[in-house]
């Protein structure tokens, strides 16, 4: 058995988010901001009738250089139990096969709180995709909120 | 047989049956033994017999059997009657209510067991159990039916009167009448009986019977010999339709039911104890109503968008059309609203009980009223606001009035009264719970707030008795002497209060010690579309809800006064604090130069100035919610799509006025 990947671009490096758990790919629109929440949630957006947040994965996950909006950038709307979440992307390459098994545990580089939204990496051709796990990044927004009020708090 | 179509069917039908016999059992407590009543229930609980043994749901079937049992019983003995009885009658729709939940959730009832309840049933009966079963009152079919009868035979039908009697051992005397009922269905139809066809199908009379009967091509000996023929049937005789004289007035109604024995129970029941007319109904899954709101949401959308474009064109014909269309989408949204507005009765009707029990339960006696009935209140608030009235009505029964003892020394009459009302005033809703107990004490309030640490002591003096009222919202406020098991769980104020807000509306109290306390909850109309100024602040466009604005204000430099470094303005003798919406959502103030564009908000009692960069329009905004990702953002209740396509928040003021606290 084998499952199918959106492969997405940050920067130099390709991560893979699930065929099942993506609804379409969008190319950038105009985003409305949410004053006074989470940095990384870029605000909402219209996607045909439905009010959709948006965040940027590439905070999200925790990388540091910022990207820069082009011509390639993509919103890949996806659902994970029962919300619907876009995620800003550098560009959007193609849609890969990996076999079960073909997944293995994130190097140790990946360090800290970062490394529970990866679920491992995968070799596709030459490259190495890093396979996210959707589950964690769309569902501890209040775990995260709680620790911005911490960070707040302690300045 | 696949009952599962029907199971939606059944359930909603057998609820309302339930809710029927629950007014009925009140009825009975407060009229007595009125044989009209007790044909009502009897209905009922065979119509909720029958539908229950239909679809298999054993226990319910037998429960509602022995209910009809006992039912039929108390009607022929009214003499047995006493209140205990009504408290045996409510805790059997009580095990029903619950053993339809348990078919709703599980699909079946064997599990349930209603053994103690069937036993009490039973005990109604054999306690009070005698030899002879007397007659009612009137043994035969009442002279209207006679009347009838008459005219059909001067119509030139065949028609007819038989007086049937079964012999004195015959032991199923049920299945003989509906073989006597097959019968006659051979050559005719019976048009009417005495006793009712559901008593005699349950073998529940005694003495003679009577059938009104209309033939086709034969005579009424003909079917007369084939009554005859049937084993046990002791007598069969001819009435004189001449004998029996036309009707009194008293005895319309009796007739009236004798004569469509076949209506539908549901139907019947309502009308003749509660006397108000049912209008033809339509029951439509609210999820359906709910998709039908969507596309209209977006309908509205699409038309404030075709309202952009035609002024943008500046072509008259296209003006009209667009005019045309924003009228016709009005009347429609008009419509579904209507669609989803209910009257209040429907959350209201099963107060009375609840009161009724909350008396035998507490050191109370009071009289419960109910007005506004048919006040309409959207669907949707009206579900979400049960919890907070049974809050707010055992609260005034147990806390707001004072107990018999107590009011008989205070002058008072023993017996209190506590009101629960609804009416509706300028796009509003009102639900209010009064009660005419000893009122709010402001000292006892106080003293238990500065105990419990919600104010300081030194605070309490200066405090308007209003604000004091307000302490009993805060949370884990409570002045009841004792925790009582009515109050003392479930929701506190601060939760009906929560509820209340959540809903975007306000509650507050008026209060007069000695005379009495009300709650008063004001709701809006509906929640999914709403009036709302469009405001920009920085370059995003946000929403404001009319119903929060008092006033639009160009604030000059001034106009403004300093509190302790923040800027206040006076409305209305009130001292208004400013708060620059750009400052407070991208740390870029909008306030560079005077004047401000400020746009006067209110929340209850609260008010606050938000100063924006433009006031852009107003208009209606569908509101649609954020979504579950966004579920802990609180600064906005949701958000819209504009005409254009772009999406604006749509600002919840209570929480903006938190970010001035």
């Amino acid at each position: 058995m084998s499952e199918q990947y959106v492969v997405m671009k940050l920067g130099n490096e390709f991560y893979g988010a699930s065929v099942m758990q993506v609804i379409s790919i969008e190319r950038m629109m105009n985003i409305s901001q949410v004053p006074r929440t989470l940095s990384y949630i870029k605000g909402v957006v219209n996607l045909r009738g439905t009010v959709t947040p948006v965040i940027d994965l590439r905070e999200r996950v925790g990388l540091t250089r910022n990207g820069q909006e082009s011509d390639a950038t993509r919103i890949v709307v996806t659902e994970v139990n029962d919300m619907t979440v876009g995620m800003i992307v550098d560009a959007v390459e193609d849609v890969v096969s990996i076999e079960d098994g073909g997944i293995a545990p994130p190097p140790p580089v990946v360090g800290g709180i970062h490394a529970v939204y990866l679920k491992g990496v995968a070799q596709v051709g030459d490259r190495l995709l890093v396979i996210l796990n959707l589950e964690k990044i769309l569902s501890d927004v209040e775990l995260e909120q709680l620790q911005e009020v911490d960070r707040q708090v302690r300045g | 047989m696949d009952i599962s179509q029907y199971l939606d069917a059944f359930l909603a039908e057998s609820e309302d049956n339930l809710t029927t016999l629950n007014d009925l059992c009140l009825q009975l407590e407060q009229q007595g033994a009125e044989d009209s009543i007790f044909a009502a229930m009897f209905r009922v609980a065979h119509t909720l017999k029958g539908m229950s043994a239909t679809m298999g749901f054993t226990k319910m079937a037998e429960l509602t059997h022995r209910m009809e049992d006992a039912l039929g019983y108390v009607r022929a003995h009214p003499e047995v009657f006493q209140p205990s009885v009504v408290d045996i009658f409510l805790a059997a729709v009580d095990a029903l209510t619950m053993n339809l939940q348990s078919i709703r959730d599980h699909g079946q009832d064997a599990h349930l067991d209603h053994g103690g309840l069937l036993a009490q049933l039973a005990a109604v009966m054999a306690g009070n159990e005698q030899p002879a079963i007397q007659k009612a009152a009137s043994n035969g079919l009442s002279a209207d039916v006679f009347e009838k009868l008459r005219e059909l035979r001067r119509d030139g039908l065949t028609v007819g009167v038989i007086e049937i009697e079964l012999s004195s051992s015959c032991v199923m005397k049920g299945v003989r009448m509906v073989m006597i009922m097959r019968a006659i269905e051979q050559f005719g139809d019976s048009l009417a009986c005495y006793p009712e066809a559901s008593l005699l199908e349950e073998g529940e009379f005694e003495g003679p019977v009577q059938i009104a009967v209309v033939v086709n091509g034969a005579s009424i000996s003909d079917v007369m010999a084939a009554i005859a023929d049937i084993t046990e049937v002791e007598t069969v005789r001819e009435i004189d339709l001449d004998a029996v004289a036309a009707s009194s007035q008293s005895e319309q109604h009796s007739a009236q039911s004798a004569a469509a024995p076949e209506q539908p129970a549901a139907a019947s029941t309502a009308t003749p104890v509660s006397g108000r007319g049912r209008e033809q109904t339509l029951r439509v899954p609210v999820g359906r109503i709910d998709e039908f709101m969507n596309v209209l949401s977006e309908l509205v959308i699409a038309r404030t968008r075709l309202d952009l474009l035609a002024q943008q064109s500046g072509d008259p014909a296209l003006r009209e059309v667009s005019e045309q269309i924003g009228r016709l989408s009005e009347n429609l949204q008009e419509g579904v609203m209507n669609m989803r507005m209910m009257p209040v009765e429907a959350l209201f009707q099963r107060f009375p009980r609840m009161m009724r029990d909350l008396q035998k339960s507490l050191d109370r006696e009071f009289d419960f009223e109910m007005t506004g009935l048919e006040t309409e209140m959207d669907r949707t608030i009206m579900d979400e606001m049960g919890e907070a009235l049974v809050h707010l009505l055992r609260n005034a029964a147990d806390h707001g009035l004072e107990s018999p003892d107590v009011r008989e020394r205070n002058g008072k009459p023993r017996r209190g009264k506590i009101t629960l009302s609804a009416y509706a005033t300028g796009g509003h809703i009102y639900l209010e719970v009064r009660d005419d107990g000893g009122g709010i004490e402001r000292e006892k309030v106080l003293q238990s707030a500065v105990k419990k640490g919600v104010i300081a002591p030194e605070q309490a003096k200066g405090m308007s008795d209003e604000q004091v009222f307000e302490l009993l919202f805060a949370s884990g406020f409570s002045t009841a002497q004792t925790v009582s098991d009515i109050s003392g769980r479930g929701v506190g104020l601060d939760a009906v209060r929560g509820k209340v807000n959540s809903l975007g509306g306000t509650i507050r109290i008026e209060s007069k010690v000695g005379e009495g306390t009300a709650f008063i909850i004001e709701l809006p109309l509906t929640l999914t579309i709403l009036p709302a100024m469009l405001v920009r602040v920085g370059e995003e466009l946000f929403a404001v809800p009319t119903a929060n604005i008092e006033e639009v204000a160009r604030v000059d430099a001034s106009d403004l006064e300093w509190v302790h470094e923040h800027p206040v303005v006076r409305f209305r003798d009130k001292v208004v604090p400013v708060l620059d919406l750009g400052d407070k959502f991208f740390g870029r103030t909008c306030g560079e130069q005077h004047p401000w564009n400020t746009v006067i908000c209110k929340d209850g009692k609260d008010y606050v100035a938000l100063t924006v960069t433009e006031i852009v329009d107003e208009l209606e905004v569908v509101n649609k919610p954020l979504g579950r990702y966004l579920a802990n953002v609180k600064m906005f209740s949701g958000a819209t799509i504009l005409g254009d396509g772009q999406v604006a928040l749509i600002l919840d003021v209570r929480e903006v006025l938190q970010l001035g606290a």
